[in-house]
């Protein structure tokens, strides 16, 4: 280079004319930011795992590249969240304009300054949707080199703001304007790297559990009590939310609602909140029972710092000690009223007494050795040695019947699961008719996605938390106390019996041995 | 009579509201449908696009029925569904011109301890039935019998 070429240089620089920025091969560019835990917080870090069955985590166990440029170009981005009162923490990392270079995975420096340190120096500015600074900073600080010439490291450095205390938070694009300059001033010229943006959550307090949160469980609790700040006002929004009886998955394009005992069988073999919230691919899936909806709920408020505990609705007899299955008084008492309604011929063995032998029940009997023709009866029950030893005794399994049913024929009396008023004729193995049961089902009551869903059970789950019960299959809730449950959730208790018609058709009856009132709350116990 | 079977089946398709396709299949020439109509299941058996057969099972009102498979064999038209409850089968024959149950009954109730069964149709002849902890069992269908028989591999 001769010596006019170097003052002419020299004077454009001094001139100020030269912007590295404007410098095809000097100007920086963003194209990797992550997000890590807080150094005195690491509990305040939030682990996101994928809905479903996948098991696959969005977050890491302590830091998440929540935004970066894969190797096709196109920009990919993660969730990441915090626990109120945490400080952010982020780093990133830059290539020189134009280079096409990729970082290496990002180092945790502990806070420590560069050790291989590059002519750089960068800070980021979180701003709003219209960019102007929200004043929640990532501090200047030089560029690491790595081990790619082009390619430098904003080694990972807390904001110099943390998140409002207690204070919930949903960011659908939480953008940090990324900034560079030749020197670490602070009113020197700075030039824009770019702009990285990525839903950002913050939960009320520090989740209960360190393992990974299904994101749809982060993602509903932070969205629907964004800004709020106390406990009852942030379990109020959830509940609001499962008040609408419509959920869909955080990333379900299509928004179809969570289903509550969608498709039966599917609803039963898929036991699990990964099920009810995996990705309903030829519909097998986003369907649950009573025990994942509560489960959903439990979750939902764990991610934001909330306890409460899942309890199991059981009938109780009346006059008993027993819970979940038929005392001897009852027993009696329905055993009596099956045969006479029944008749005796559709029994394997006339005259039936309560020997099990004499009876089929639905669990415990070797099924497929049932005749496979001809009408037959199945009672909900199972046998179990009496205690002191001796002959099997039968054991009637009780059920309640949640709302809504038309039991308008009174008590000790059998209805069909069909629509109210419809009659099912009761055939014997001669094709005769013994009897007609009358439906009884009605609408609802309305449960998630589904407006008449299977209503007869043996137990069901509820959420509760602050001596409140929340009923989440239904969106139903909070209710004061059990008995206030009972009352606006139950028609009545009594027993279940399968039907096989000549035709093959399969039919459930009820028992209904009383219709639940004010008088009787006291037969559901919860546990 | 197939004008009686059409008019169902477009009383069906077109004048009911609530109405889902929950099975289809085809196989060789037959073609097996059922659909859900409100409370009902319509069960269709279509060959060389005539309609065979047509019954209604008239279901509890919040009920749905997962079927497994349909096989068409020999004179036989066998299902495999569950309610959710269990795990059922149906068998009809084709007799005197119509299709008339034979027998049918429960391969195995779901409870909270067993929950999850596959379940088939082998050789238009047996069910398989195979646990969760790999246990399985083949039954052999006696038509003749109207039973179940254990059947050893």
């Amino acid at each position: 280079m001769n010596l006019h070429i170097q003052i002419l240089l020299a004077g454009i620089v001094l001139a100020g004319a030269w912007n590295p920025a404007n410098a095809q091969g000097n100007a920086l560019e963003l194209i990797r930011v992550e997000f890590w835990a807080p150094q005195d917080k690491a509990g305040h870090w939030v682990r996101i795992r994928k809905d479903g069955l996948s098991g696959e985590e969005l977050s890491g166990e302590f830091k998440t590249n929540a935004w970066f440029v894969d190797k096709t170009g196109a920009i990919v981005k993660k969730p990441v969240a915090y626990a109120a009162g945490a400080t952010p923490r982020a780093g990133a990392c830059f290539r020189i304009l134009g280079s096409g270079k990729f970082c290496p995975p990002a180092s945790d420096p502990g806070g420590s300054a560069p050790t291989d340190p590059a002519p750089y120096f960068v800070r980021g500015v979180v701003v709003d949707a219209s960019g102007q600074p929200t004043g929640m900073v990532f501090p200047t600080k030089q560029l690491t080199k790595t081990g790619t010439k082009k390619v430098f490291e904003y080694r990972a450095e807390p904001a110099t703001s943390a998140f409002p205390d207690q204070q919930v938070q949903f960011m659908e694009q939480y953008r940090i304007r990324w900034e560079w300059s030749p020197s670490g001033d602070e009113n020197g010229a700075w030039t824009q790297a770019g702009i990285s943006d990525n839903r950002l959550y913050v939960t009320h307090r520090k989740p209960l559990e360190r393992t990974p949160f299904f994101y749809t469980c982060l993602h509903l609790g932070c969205t629907e009590a964004h800004s709020e700040t106390n406990e009852a006002a942030i379990v109020a929004a959830v509940q609001a939310k499962f008040a609408s009886r419509c959920i869909a998955r955080v990333d379900d394009a299509q928004n179809n609602c969570l289903k509550y005992w969608g498709d039966p069988f599917r609803t039963r073999q898929n036991r699990g909140l990964e099920y009810l919230l995996e990705n309903a691919s030829g519909a097998d899936y986003e369907d649950g029972r009573c025990q994942e909806w509560a489960e959903f709920f439990q979750k939902t408020l764990a991610a934001q710092g909330i306890s409460g505990n899942l309890v199991t609705a059981l009938a109780y007899n009346p006059a008993g000690t027993t819970v979940g299955v038929f005392d001897n008084a009852v027993e009696s008492t329905y055993l009596t009223r099956v045969e006479q309604f029944f008749g005796n011929d559709l029994f394997p063995t006339p005259n039936h007494p309560t020997n099990p032998t004499n009876v089929l029940l639905d669990n415990g009997d070797p099924v497929f050795n049932l005749p496979g023709s001809g009408t037959r009866v199945i009672l909900h029950g199972t046998k179990a040695t009496p205690v002191g030893g001796g002959q099997e005794e039968l054991v009637v399994i009780s059920q309640f019947f949640v709302k809504n049913w038309n039991f308008s024929a009174g008590e000790n009396q059998f209805y069909a699961v069909l629509p109210a008023g419809q009659p099912l004729s009761i055939k014997d193995a001669n094709n005769q008719q013994v009897a007609i049961a009358y439906g009884a089902d009605e609408s609802g009551a309305e449960a998630q996605s589904n407006g008449n869903p299977t209503a007869h059970f043996d137990d069901h789950v509820l959420f509760r938390h602050n001596n409140q019960y929340y009923d989440p299959s239904y969106g139903n809730g909070p209710f004061p106390d059990k008995d206030n449950w009972v009352t606006v959730s139950l028609t009545g208790y009594g027993s279940m019996i399968l039907y096989l018609a000549p035709d093959n058709a399969r039919y459930f009856l009820l028992w209904v041995h009383e219709n639940a009132d004010n008088t009787n709350s006291g037969i559901i116990k919860f546990k | 009579m197939k004008i009686i079977i059409f008019a169902i089946l477009l009383f069906y398709s077109n004048i009911s509201s609530a109405q889902d396709t929950v099975f289809h299949k085809t196989e060789n020439t037959y073609e097996s449908l059922v659909i859900q109509s409100g409370y009902d299941h319509i069960y269709l058996l279509k060959h060389d696009r005539k309609i065979d057969t047509v019954w209604v099972w008239k279901y509890g009102a919040y009920m749905k029925i997962h079927i497994f498979d349909i096989v068409y064999s020999r004179n036989y038209h066998i299902s495999l569904n569950s309610t959710g409850y269990d795990i059922g089968y149906s068998i009809y024959e084709y007799q005197m011109d119509k299709w008339q149950p034979l027998m049918g009954g429960i391969l195995a109730f779901l409870t909270d301890s067993r929950n999850k069964i596959d379940v088939s149709i082998l050789d238009g002849d047996k069910f398989r039935l195979l646990e969760e902890d790999g246990r399985e069992t083949i039954l052999k269908i006696n038509f003749a019998n109207k039973t179940l028989e254990p059947y050893d591999k």
